[in-house]
């Protein structure tokens, strides 16, 4: 005979199980989601930098710059929105450790956004400021320090405008190489930290008012 | 990855069905037998014992009730303890025939036990119903409740406890949770954990409380004491879910916590007293169950309230923090997006609605087996208040009554 506790616990463990079964697969379908926008985000930066050989083969400068220019903000806004959906699947997920690696694959689009910035810059002389945000993945007692930096950023681009002030937030604990090298050569120490016009590196808590004094809107 | 707060979720969430279950478990094993009152071959003597200090308002209501039993007259004694009471309970008492009335003086912090045990002196019948000064049994609810003596074993029946004309808000939430806890009682007695017999009206064998030698008069909470005695000694306690007696509940705030304090200190010196019966067979199922369950829910409930609490302080001085730093450094103020996350199922809000309609559903079954109803839209706003803040304030009366006990003991109440 079977007591009321064993029945109890038994039928628990089922209920029990099949809830984190369930909150696997929701996780695991969210990052597959993310995978996918990712993909297709590869997809529309490898086009639009195909397009920018055709033009630089065949059309002139000036032709190739206005192309170039406009594609790198649209490239710029989807990942924005990319970024913010990352973000709330970072925030609800708790056993997808696959995020992580999609993590990294964003870092890798903002380093490909930053690193057509530059180069647009260089080679259009576009009128713009470029601003890398380094921050902590894994260090909780930055979080609150962050939230206020990311939001002193927000609030720039708001007032300067997307296509004046070009910025990307990159993990510096994630161990990707292109941002280890990024550190190694600009002497990242911590975060956060903010490099500007890939001259001026601001370690720790930024305020506004300083922020303003080196972007150009 | 999981948290520590994530683990500690999982695990009360894992707790929280675990025990939702069990009742359903006990409810559909025994739900035929739940109601039903067995025969009686012959007819018990009872002494009614109602001890009163200052009840003055309700007293003679509740002899009008105790008088009203369907219980024959000659198998009936009534009476009423005046705990030198210094309103005119005592004069009210006298004006009824066919009743003792006793004066017991206090000569300092007596409780009510002390008044109980002198009535219980003056018994000379099998049986012995206490009953609250404040509160009223139906005629039926006697006959009922001694019906359950169906064998030597049994030490004591309890009966279903309902508030008196509920008429606030918080003497609504009371009287839901007293119909909750009804059905929980009627249900754990199949296991041997009726932990109680309340004081509005339970029956003892009057055998049984002499051998184990009458109500402790230093306990806060006699009527717990009580029951563990009985059940450390081999005695079962049943529940007679037909034998209803209604009683009067704080109808303020203050008087509510007060109370709570008392019964927690009660709980708190009683599981005490008799931790060494934990988890020892001999002292059959308050070892084995009442008390495990007793100590696993303080240890849950105050562990509980140190994860909820290190979250909304951590909570508030990050958010404090950011509000600093965010003027300080000229960041825009942006409202915490709780909606965004909030209806993105995760593991959490699973489990979360999963127990959430589990509690539904156990209140539904246990309104209808107690023939009790709650109804419109109070009604609703009723139950969500109870089951989101009412029972939230529990585990912050047990750690503040643990506190004072530590401090001040059982004597200063």
């Amino acid at each position: 005979m079977v007591s009321v506790f064993t029945k109890a616990f038994l039928l628990t463990a089922v209920v029990f199980a099949a809830g984190l079964l369930v909150g696997i697969w929701l996780d695991s379908s969210r990052v597959q989601d993310l995978r996918d926008i990712f993909e297709k985000r590869d997809f529309t930066f490898n086009d639009a930098r195909l397009q920018n050989l055709f033009y630089q083969t065949f059309s002139g400068d000036n032709e190739f710059c206005d192309a170039a220019a406009r594609s790198n903000i649209d490239f710029s806004y989807k990942i924005y929105s990319d970024g913010l959906e990352l973000e709330k699947v970072e925030k609800v997920n708790r056993f997808a450790t696959q995020l992580i690696q999609e993590k990294k694959r964003y870092a890798l689009l903002q380093l490909q956004f930053w690193l057509n910035s530059v180069y647009l810059k260089q080679k259009c002389g576009e009128n713009y400021t470029t601003l890398l945000y380094f921050y902590s993945q894994y260090d909780e007692s930055l979080a609150s320090d962050q939230n206020v930096q990311s939001r002193v950023i927000l609030d720039l681009i708001n007032k300067c405008g997307s296509e004046k002030l070009l910025s990307a937030p990159l993990p510096i604990d994630l161990d990707v190489g292109m941002i280890n090298l990024l550190k190694e050569k600009y002497g990242i120490t911590k975060a956060p930290a903010i490099l500007i016009n890939e001259k001026v590196l601001l370690e720790g808590l930024q305020s506004k008012e300083d922020l303003e004094k080196l972007i150009e809107c | 990855m999981l948290s520590f707060i994530d683990i500690a979720y999982l695990f009360f969430a894992f707790v929280t069905i675990f025990f939702s279950f069990l009742m359903f478990v006990l409810y559909y094993e025994n739900r035929k037998n739940l109601r039903s009152t067995p025969l009686m071959s012959e007819i018990p003597s009872v002494s009614v014992v109602i001890p009163a200090y200052n009840e003055e308002k309700s007293i003679a209501d509740t002899i009008k009730s105790v008088l009203n039993f369907d219980y024959p007259k000659d198998k009936l004694k009534v009476i009423v303890v005046d705990h030198s009471s210094t309103d005119r309970t005592g004069e009210i008492a006298r004006q009824f025939s066919g009743i003792t009335v006793l004066k017991k003086l206090r000569e300092g912090r007596e409780r009510k036990a002390h008044a109980l045990n002198y009535g219980l002196k003056f018994a000379d019948t099998e049986m012995a119903a206490c009953v609250d000064a404040d509160s009223y049994p139906e005629p039926d609810s006697l006959a009922k409740a001694v019906a359950h003596f169906t064998s030597p074993e049994v030490g004591a029946v309890t009966t279903s406890i309902f508030v008196k004309d509920p008429k606030n808000f918080i003497e609504k939430l009371q009287n839901l949770e007293y119909i909750l806890i009804v059905w929980a009682r009627k249900l754990l007695e199949s296991v041997g954990g009726v932990y109680v017999t309340p004081g509005p009206l339970s029956i003892y064998r009057l055998s049984a409380l002499r051998e184990v030698g009458w109500f402790d008069e230093k306990n806060m909470t006699e009527d717990i004491e009580i029951a563990w005695r009985l059940m450390s000694r081999g005695y079962l306690i049943k529940m007679s879910l037909d034998s209803n007696v209604f009683t009067k509940a704080p109808s303020k705030f203050k008087v509510w916590w007060h109370q709570r304090m008392r019964w927690n200190v009660g709980g708190i010196q009683t599981s005490l007293k008799y931790m060494p019966a934990l988890f020892k067979k001999e002292y059959k199922s308050l070892g084995t169950f009442v008390l495990p369950f007793f100590f696993f829910s303080y240890v849950i409930s105050v562990f509980g309230m140190a994860v909820f609490m290190y979250i909304t302080i951590k909570g508030a001085w990050d958010f404090s923090y950011i509000l600093f730093k965010s003027y300080e450094v000229g960041a825009s103020i942006k409202s915490p997006v709780f909606f965004d996350y909030i209806f993105l199922p995760s593991i959490f809000t699973i489990f979360g609605i999963f127990i959430f309609l589990l509690s539904l559903w156990w209140i539904r079954i246990s309104l209808k087996s107690t023939n009790k109803k709650i109804s419109g839209l109070s009604g609703i706003v009723e139950l969500l208040i109870y089951l989101s803040i009412y029972i939230t304030i529990f585990p912050f009366s047990l750690l503040y009554s643990g506190i004072k006990y530590i401090r001040e003991g059982a004597e200063e109440w």
